[in-house]
């Protein structure tokens, strides 16, 4: 394997080549962490190279492979989080300039779970300002810089998790933690080509990570496969006392046929090449699945639940930055005075919001229920381009139907995984909609839907 | 849905006695700002976007007791997102569908013995 054959390669591919003693953890942490240091702020990938804390790590992994004592799957696999999760030896700025030099003295529970696991903690990943909690309608809205997919710089990587989702797709870390509130992590994976896991609300501890949102935020992997996806999540899940969300759930399986569901209008407002790939994803998948017809998104208030919820909370999350006046150093225009805007929310609207979630969860076990999975196109449009506001990038596909608010409102699991290319071969992506706890049904589909495609093996050309 | 609409009109109200003292002392006149869309794009452009009411107007006043150095279209901005999210708060308790008494929110809570 080539230097650059192992900075994309997958967890088991890794793992077997450490087993095997072809490449040491330390190797590998000094491949990534100088192709972090080449490309990290190049492609706006990159807070925080934590090299100390990376090689002590990786050293500790290869001294403990060379005693017989392997933790796992993860052992010596290095890694980078999101900025938003506490690292003892680094700053955890939340991609904001208020809090570029906070500085936590504990480690976030999924760092401590990984670093358990033995893999190696390589770097920060940059982040959208407070994870987009103040309405950003722009790329560049980090005190980094705008996320840049390792597909085509001029184009967004998507956010808020986009430090995650391009270092990933440029091989700079084997995985990567991401966060989602509502779309934080299947949209980043979608923009940069990699495979991203939402899982369910409660699977894995936030304890560590910003608040942005209580009742809506999830910690959850960003990886080159589905498989990989699955490594990583049951490493980080399970309950935690300093997290009374996070749960021991099951983790339950499909059977051997898959049935899976199509979203009614998925394919309305969509770029043609998002349709044609996710037409073309519809093959590959009735190949190992039962395919049934289409299923309505039942009708509820989504947008308006969501926004208020993510508004009202992230006021909250957020009053001491309000209230100092301190949100005027924010990058983004519009996250300068969006906090405002929430802080203004009325008390009746967003507990109306949490009232009308108990329908929107009844709705869609009634409507999805049968299905292991419902699937549709992650995303209508390709990345977004560095520089116009969102609204004005791509204004023929504003609206349409998506699975992401009520997804996220219902606090069930998705995957999204790379459906093929578009124009200025910018990815394109497909997501599975699951049942609760059933993160592991929808690996199952997306590695069945990777073992007979090569999308997410594809490597962007870095410049 | 009486209770909601005049609570509502209540703050309307209030809000808007309040917006014209405060215009009419500062006699200043607000520009336009462009709205903002959220990541997943489903705002569409408006061309000459509508004016934010005075009881908008009047609580986005208040937040410069946060920040002084918010402009007269930063002021507006607030104001017209928050006209929209009173709007949107009206779909939440649709009269089609009308939340009923004892619809319980989503909550969190625990309760342990200490």
């Amino acid at each position: 394997m080539t230097p650059e054959d192992y900075a994309f390669a997958d967890i088991a591919t890794l793992g077997r080549e450490l087993a095997r003693k072809r490449v040491s953890s330390l190797e590998l942490t000094n491949l990534y962490l100088a192709r972090l240091e080449r490309y990290g702020q190049h492609y706006g990938a990159v807070v925080t190279i934590m090299y100390e804390r990376a090689r002590a790590e990786a050293k500790r992994a290869d001294r403990e492979r060379a005693a017989g004592r392997v933790r796992g799957p993860l052992h010596g696999i290095p890694y980078g989080v999101k900025d938003l999760l506490a690292a003892r030896g680094a700053p955890t700025t939340w991609g904001a300039e208020p809090f570029r030099t906070q500085r936590f003295d504990e480690d976030a529970t999924v760092v401590r779970k990984l670093h358990d696991a033995g893999a190696v903690l390589l770097a920060k990943l940059a982040m959208v300002e407070l994870a987009g909690g103040f309405g950003y309608d722009e790329a560049d809205a980090s005190f980094t810089g705008p996320g840049r997919t390792p597909w085509n710089r001029d184009y967004w990587s998507g956010g808020s998790s986009s430090g995650s989702g391009a270092a990933v797709a440029a091989g700079l870390v084997a995985f990567a933690i991401g966060s989602e509130t509502s779309g934080s992590i299947l949209f980043p994976a979608t923009s940069c080509g990699i495979t991203g896991l939402r899982p369910t609300y409660g699977r894995v501890s936030r304890h560590g990570a910003m608040a942005l949102c209580w009742s809506l935020d999830k910690l959850g992997p960003m990886t080159r496969s589905a498989a990989d996806a699955e490594i990583v999540l049951r490493t980080i899940a399970g309950a935690d006392p300093k997290d009374p969300s996070a749960v021991d759930g099951p983790f339950r399986v499909a059977g051997k046929r898959p049935r899976i569901a199509v979203l009614a209008k998925a394919t309305d407002k969509t770029m043609p090449a998002v349709k044609a790939n996710f037409l073309a994803a519809l093959e590959v998948l009735r190949e190992f699945c039962d395919v049934a017809g289409e299923v309505e998104l039942p009708k509820h208030p989504y947008g308006a639940a969501v926004g208020t919820i993510v508004r009202a909370e992230g006021a909250a999350a957020f009053r001491e930055l309000l209230e100092s006046g301190k949100a005027r150093t924010l990058r983004a225009t519009a996250d300068r005075t969006g906090g405002y805007v929430g802080y203004a929310t009325l008390a009746v609207d967003y507990i109306d919001a949490q009232r009308q979630r108990r329908f929107m969860m009844d709705d869609l076990e009634k409507t999805f229920g049968p299905y292991d999975a419902v699937v549709s196109p992650t995303l209508r449009t390709l990345a977004y381009p560095v520089g116009p506001t969102f609204d004005k990038a791509y204004p023929k596909y504003n609206g349409g139907v998506s699975l992401i608010a009520p997804g996220n409102l219902t606090g069930v699991p998705a995957i999204g995984i790379p459906s093929g290319f578009g124009e200025h071969h910018l990815p394109t992506g497909i997501s599975l909609l699951g049942r609760p706890f059933c993160e592991a049904k929808l690996t199952q589909i997306g590695r069945g839907f990777q073992a007979r495609t090569a999308h997410h093996r594809e490597r962007p050309k870095l410049v | 849905m009486r209770e909601r609409n005049s609570r509502r009109s209540f703050l309307a109200t209030l809000a808007g006695s309040a917006a014209a003292l405060s215009l009419a002392a500062r006699g200043e006149a607000q520009p336009a700002a462009s709205p903002a869309a959220p990541p997943s794009g489903s705002a569409s452009e408006s061309p000459a976007p509508k004016p934010p009411s005075a009881a908008a107007l009047a609580i986005a006043g208040t937040m410069r007791k946060f920040d002084a150095q918010l402009s007269d279209a930063e002021i507006e901005s607030i104001a017209r997102d928050i006209d929209r999210t009173l709007a949107a708060g009206a779909a939440l308790n649709p009269a089609k569908r009308r939340l009923r008494n004892g619809d319980e929110p989503v909550t969190i809570l625990r309760v342990e013995s200490r």
